[in-house]
């Protein structure tokens, strides 16, 4: 019998007034969400130390098992996930379906690596890498969640990546900072892309906007660091045209959708991006002194700005996380001035009086920005 | 999308899973079933990565094949075919194979600046044996035991360093 049943029959019986039943019926709850959330933990561990020990298993007697068993066992999880996908495929049953084309995302990468292992086929690691992203594209177009555009974008540009690495005609163009341009431009057309599919698949686009944003962060890092230290090697030029078209193509979309603080952030961006590549030699004879502190200092006012701006525009778009994750950045990076100022004691209480006065700045400003500008969601 | 299209998308998906695998393992498995060669190989290198235990080497009829293609063809990437011979049990590459020529044994690969590759440089080892292989040296009696398909492809069956084969359980 239910605790509902017996608090009413006890109640009708006059043992428990109605506020002991309510108060009992609170406690009974509490206490079972208690339990099931241990229960729920405890039995995940469970399953979790159940599944790593079969496949520590397996992969221990991986060679004594049959070469058709190991293929006809993942073909039929391949096909199993894809089943399952189908099954699925109903309304509010959509998660579930997408975790089942995600495990065929990646069962398809086990497959391909497998049939390389047991035929013992040679060749590049760009065309497994290509045809499993070629396998995911339909799986990300059907997806209702971004995770599955994350894979088919994930194994796209590790492929792409792989391919130049191993290309003899194209490798030489990824000196100097021409990785970081290419990256840069492969961003860029990220963020184009996804502008391009905003009413058409929205789950790809935050995907999509993922993986420009980050790349174009991690490129904005690394281009740093070039305007604050000696560079090896030389910059290549068609990566320098190729990331130039792509940031003009973007500033022109800002501007033409008037976006003025993400345009005058994309092109700080941009400037230091490009900037590096000409600090550490674009051309044989124009060569930069990277150690230079005005050099340094550029740079870092092209991040600081490219912060500051990319802040403004968050706040105008309603995100509190992401302007104070802007915020946060261009504090690390008046850190990190100051580490590559610290040089003598007179070096060490200059840096400390900029870096003191800069943090206030930020601070001043941050508290202007969130006081002036129309910040909605404030939740977020 | 409808949960109609998606269905039908999913079912595209199961066909497409089933002629890709089904028809690479297929070809793979029909290759297998030619008449096997022995070829030489030398300065073998044993692997350990994420995808098993390997032992990558280097074929002598690539370096062999490589000193018969004319220099001028040298710098292009391509397909290239050659007639081979078998001597003392080996196969070894003897000329480049002329458009429509007839000859016993046929070895296709592709040839670049960097030389002739046929697409065999590893074979995967039990778990078991990797240390074993490490330590065996590369000598005379050291050859891949492969398959030729009509089209003079390989396909590898075995690898025997020093007389021992590496499949062998």
């Amino acid at each position: 019998m239910k605790l509902e049943r017996k608090l009413d029959s006890w109640r009708e019986a006059n043992l428990v007034t109605p506020e002991q039943a309510q108060a009992i019926l609170a406690f009974e709850r509490e206490r079972s969400g208690t339990a099931n959330w241990i229960v729920l933990a405890l039995g995940a561990v469970g399953v979790l130390a159940v599944v790593t020990g079969l496949i520590s298993l397996i992969a221990a007697n991986w060679d004594a098992i049959p070469a058709s068993v190991k293929l006809g066992a993942t073909f039929i999880m391949l096909m199993g996930s894809l089943a399952a996908a189908h099954r699925f495929s109903r309304g509010e049953k959509t998660l579930a379906s997408d975790l089942f084309l995600a495990a065929h995302a990646g069962l398809v990468l086990a497959m391909i690596g497998l049939v390389g292992q047991v035929y013992h086929l040679s060749g590049a690691a760009w065309r497994a890498l290509a045809l499993a992203a070629a396998m995911s594209l339909p799986v990300a177009a059907i997806g209702e969640h971004s995770v599955l555009a994350d894979i088919a974008i994930g194994y796209t540009l590790a492929a792409l990546g792989l391919f130049i690495g191993e290309s003899r005609e194209l490798r030489g163009y990824l000196h100097g900072f021409g990785w970081g341009l290419l990256a840069a431009s492969t961003g860029s057309a990220l963020l184009l892309l996804s502008d391009g599919l905003r009413r058409l698949h929205p789950a790809a686009v935050r995907a999509l906007r993922r993986w420009g944003a980050g790349l174009l962060f991690a490129v904005a890092v690394v281009a740093a660091t070039v305007w604050s230290s000696h560079w090896p090697g030389r910059t290549p030029r068609p990566f320098f045209v190729l990331s130039s078209i792509f940031a003009g193509a973007w500033l022109v979309r800002l501007a033409w959708t008037r976006q003025g603080a993400l345009a005058l952030a994309s092109a700080a961006l941009a400037g230091l991006v490009l900037g590096a590549a000409y600090v550490g030699g674009v051309f044989p004879d124009e060569r930069w002194l990277p150690a230079d502190a005005g050099t340094r200092f550029l740079g870092f006012a092209l991040f600081c700005l490219s912060g500051a701006a990319f802040a403004v525009a968050a706040a105008r778009a309603g995100s509190r996380r992401l302007t104070n994750l802007c915020t946060l950045i261009i504090a690390a990076r008046i850190l990190v001035l100051f580490v590559e100022m610290l040089s003598t004691l007179a070096m060490t209480g200059f840096g400390l009086l900029l870096t003191g006065a800069a943090f206030c700045g930020v601070a001043w400003a941050w508290w202007r920005l969130h006081t002036v500008l129309p910040v909605r969601g404030a939740r977020s | 999308m409808s949960d109609g299209r998606r269905k039908k998308v999913i079912v595209g998906l199961i066909v497409a899973d089933l002629l890709v695998f089904g028809g690479w393992i297929g070809s793979l498995e029909a290759g297998l079933r030619h008449h096997a060669v022995k070829l030489p190989v030398e300065g073998f290198d044993p692997r350990d990565l994420l995808s098993g235990h390997y032992v990558r080497f280097r074929l002598v009829a690539e370096r062999e094949a490589a000193a018969l293609v004319p220099i001028d063809l040298r710098a292009r990437s391509g397909p290239v075919s050659f007639c081979a011979e078998s001597m003392d049990g080996l196969v070894h590459p003897v000329r480049m194979r002329a458009p429509g020529e007839a000859c016993d044994l046929v070895l296709t690969g592709q040839v670049s600046p960097e030389g002739v590759r046929f697409g065999a440089d590893r074979f995967y080892v039990d778990e078991r044996r990797a240390r074993e292989v490490a330590f065996v040296h590369a000598g005379p009696s050291t050859y891949l035991v492969a398959t030729l398909d009509r089209a003079g492809g390989l396909h590898a069956v075995d690898l025997v360093i020093d007389g021992k084969s590496v499949s062998r359980k």
